[in-house]
């Protein structure tokens, strides 16, 4: 019997509009359009490209020095170089800056450059940093007495030295990109808008629908129609994360860091914790239909909101002023396990949060049973 | 007259969807207003970044280090263990982080190679910035400490040599990238107005439409044309209702601002957006079958619109490949009208022009298309 209720609830729930579309359909559609909207914020915003920039040059034998410095800048074999410089006039040059072409111009007059640019910015601050290394070389050159050939040498040696002493250590094999975080949002949403739970749940109330009425008057035990209706929503709700997953990682090629299989794990978990979410709120006493599935929205919505869904940032305040909310929130439980795959070498705080989902689901299966077992109805 | 009161009896349903999304919309905007206040500079501000600093030397070198560095970067204090790290580079709470390590110091004054050690987020400009300036100071203090053997001598120099700064202007001829309130209240206006017009006027149209409805309704003495006028007129006030309530709510609150030129001119283009929803709504209202599905629909196209055409993500950060697929939208060009309105004074007029031009011809397309569905539904 256990089978046949299965199969049924399997049935109703692709059959049902609106189940396909908000655990199928509406995830893929928001993926996209994150996909659309992020994928090129951090390089365009983050990460360093080489600055074009107009330098006009004043025809005297100071432009030698800058040009040397400002082509040694442009001229790196082995990684981005720092300059693109465009010599020209100083008509072209403010054309140039009007176009937004050049970040900034730096103009040369008795020896002394200076830069105008558009507004503030890091790279903007970057061009000023570099006239001020030729600035304090100059300075450097001046201090000392031009016959001491010892000194001469080293300020010389100083002022061409473009040695790195600063050694990269390794921060994470993850991909450190803020914007996965709403990648992880959107999987605990899918995970957790869980309506075929609510649905299925409320399917088996007597006094919400005819079919519930069946139902409670079958010989069948009410466990088994429980499980078999729990079941045939988790598998829609497993089967419609994992095809998210898949879409994510192999069609929009986003890195979601981590191993695969462990992401799909802590869909699974996740997708469990969404199904016994939407069968305890489906369970609730005395509630229409409609309140339960609003509540099913807002419950799920609300819980990614403060996962950072909607505004990453909200995550963060919710970790630093309120961290019991943040580790008993379900959404947040499945968006912290993901993070923890992606940027931690151990395993501590992603065990952490799947257990936390586990004993989550578990407690709302076991007051849904018993909301559910046994139920009498006074008049229907 | 009987048409227009049955449709605005119907109507009385959706009162809470547009509370829902008003209230949404104003927390949203408040929220925005709060991050977003910021000011056109005439003055270049150098940019500051989040710097972590582990001083594992405490030398009277390193704290001159740790001296400079704070007068250009924010020093942030943070736990040494690499997750706690990790998890401030990730939330870009710190920037970049600074290990100096043991006899750093000695090292130096013995000439012996020296290497600081850093944590940085991959390709970041920020890094680069910093690691400039980092390079800058010691290849300057070397320099010093070799001529002069006195570290604080040398400490002295270098600071001296470092206040040298080039001199930067900032051009008066760009476009200042103050972004107002109002510009942010219109961008976001888009998508609330198309949820909320399609949510509440489509489930109008589709029980309008009905066929049991529609036959009652034509075999009555009301002849078929006054039914599509009186429908044509109740669709239009309601779009107009849901639009004065926007607006008005935007002449209250940022009266100093929207009591202008362009203030009338953003009126004027989101009234010809609201006609593009209407469009949207009549089209869907002919197409769609079930009440249910409209939900589905707005969510879909409203946000769709959103993140292509550069709603909740600046222009300027999309891909333009996004752009391009978003040029096929409406929204597009209602946007690309708000943003010359952002430039008002040194704006082109045939852009606002073009904006609304498109516009009108995206709402004949959307009616056009709805009247000839109902046409061929019609002689079905």
């Amino acid at each position: 019997m256990f089978f046949h209720v299965f199969k049924y609830g399997l049935k109703i729930n692709f059959r049902v509009k609106e189940i396909v579309f908000w655990a199928f359909i509406f995830p893929i559609i928001l993926g996209t359009c994150f996909y659309a909207a992020f994928s090129s914020i951090s390089t365009s915003t983050e990460s360093f490209n080489t600055i074009n920039v107009a330098i006009v040059l004043e025809n005297s034998d100071s432009d030698i020095y800058f040009k040397e410095i400002a082509d040694s800048l442009s001229d790196d074999e082995n990684d981005l170089p720092l300059l693109n410089p465009t010599y020209c006039s100083s008509i072209e040059a403010g054309q140039l800056l009007e176009k937004e072409e050049v970040t900034g111009i730096i103009t040369l007059s008795g020896g002394i450059p200076s830069l105008m640019i558009s507004g503030d910015g890091i790279n903007e601050s970057i061009l000023k940093e570099i006239l001020n290394k030729y600035l304090q070389s100059v300075s450097m050159l001046s201090d000392i007495d031009v016959n001491d050939t010892a000194s001469l040498s080293k300020v010389l040696s100083a002022i061409n030295n473009d040695i790195s002493y600063i050694k990269e250590l390794k921060l994470t094999d993850g991909n450190t990109d803020v914007f996965t975080n709403y990648y992880y949002s959107l999987i605990a949403m899918c995970c957790l808008m869980c309506f075929s739970g609510t649905m299925g749940s409320m399917s088996i109330k007597a006094n919400l629908s005819s079919v519930g009425i069946r139902k409670n008057l079958s010989t069948t035990r009410k466990s088994v129609i429980i499980l078999g209706t729990f079941m045939s929503s988790y598998i829609i709700q497993a089967i419609a994360s994992i095809i998210l997953i898949i879409y994510l990682n192999y069609v929009l090629k986003v890195n979601l860091g981590g191993s695969l299989p462990l992401i799909t794990l802590t869909a699974l978990v996740g997708s469990f914790a969404g199904v016994s979410t939407g069968t305890f709120i489906g369970a609730l006493p005395k509630l229409s239909e409609s309140l339960k599935i609003a509540l099913n929205i807002i419950v799920s919505l609300f819980s990614c909101f403060l996962s950072g869904l909607m505004i990453g940032d909200i995550k963060y305040i919710i970790q630093d002023n309120l961290p019991l909310l943040d580790l008993l929130n379900p959404a947040a439980a499945i968006s912290n396990a993901l993070y923890s795959l992606n940027i931690y070498d151990t395993y501590n705080k992603f065990i952490q949060s799947i257990s936390v989902l586990t004993i989550y689901s578990i407690v709302l299966i076991f007051t849904s049973y018993l909301m559910t077992r046994r139920e009498t109805y006074a008049s229907l | 007259m009987q048409v227009f009161k049955a449709f605005i009896k119907i109507s009385r349903q959706s009162i809470g969807i547009i509370l829902t999304y008003t209230i949404i919309f104003i927390v949203f905007l408040e929220m925005m207003s709060r991050f977003n206040s910021t000011a056109t500079a005439s003055e270049f501000t150098e940019s500051s970044i989040n710097i972590a600093v582990i001083d594992n030397d405490n030398s009277s070198l390193s704290n001159n280090l740790l001296k400079y560095i704070d007068s250009k970067h924010n020093i942030i204090d943070i736990d040494t263990d690499i997750d706690d790290i990790r998890d401030a580079m990730y939330r870009r709470s710190v920037d970049y982080v600074l290990i100096i390590p043991e006899n750093f110091y000695e090292n130096i004054i013995a000439g012996n190679n020296i290497s600081l050690e850093s944590y940085k987020l991959p390709d970041s400009v920020a890094a680069e910035f910093v690691e400039l300036q980092l390079n800058n100071f010691i290849s300057v203090y070397t320099a010093y400490i070799d001529m002069l053997d006195n570290s604080d001598l040398a400490y002295e120099k270098t600071a001296n040599v470092l206040k040298a700064e080039a001199e930067v202007s900032v051009s008066g001829s760009t476009s200042s990238d103050e972004i107002s309130i109002p510009h942010y209240f219109y961008m976001f206006l888009t998508y609330i107005l198309l949820s909320v017009i399609v949510m509440c006027i489509t489930p109008i149209l589709i029980t309008m439409n009905t066929e049991e409805i529609k036959i009652r309704t034509l075999c009555s003495s009301l002849s078929s044309v006054k039914r599509n006028i009186f429908i044509a007129i109740s669709t239009f006030s309601l779009g107009l209702i849901i639009f004065l309530l926007f607006t008005v709510f935007s002449l209250i609150r940022f009266s100093s601002d929207m009591f202008s030129t362009v203030g009338m001119l953003r009126i004027l283009n989101c009234f010809i957006y609201m006609i593009v929803c209407l469009g949207i709504s009549f089209s869907a209202g002919v197409f769609l079958k079930n009440r249910n599905t409209v939900s589905m629909l707005a969510n879909v196209i409203g946000l769709g619109s959103s993140f292509l055409t550069g709603v909740f993500v600046d222009r300027s950060l999309l891909a333009p490949s996004v752009l391009a697929v978003g040029k096929f939208l409406p929204c597009y060009w209602y946007i690309n009208v708000e943003n010359e309105l952002l430039r008002f004074g040194n704006h082109n007029t045939r852009t606002i022009i073009y904006g609304y031009g498109m516009q009108i011809l995206f709402a004949i397309v959307l009616f056009a298309l709805g009247i000839v569905f109902s046409k061929s539904k019609k002689s079905e």
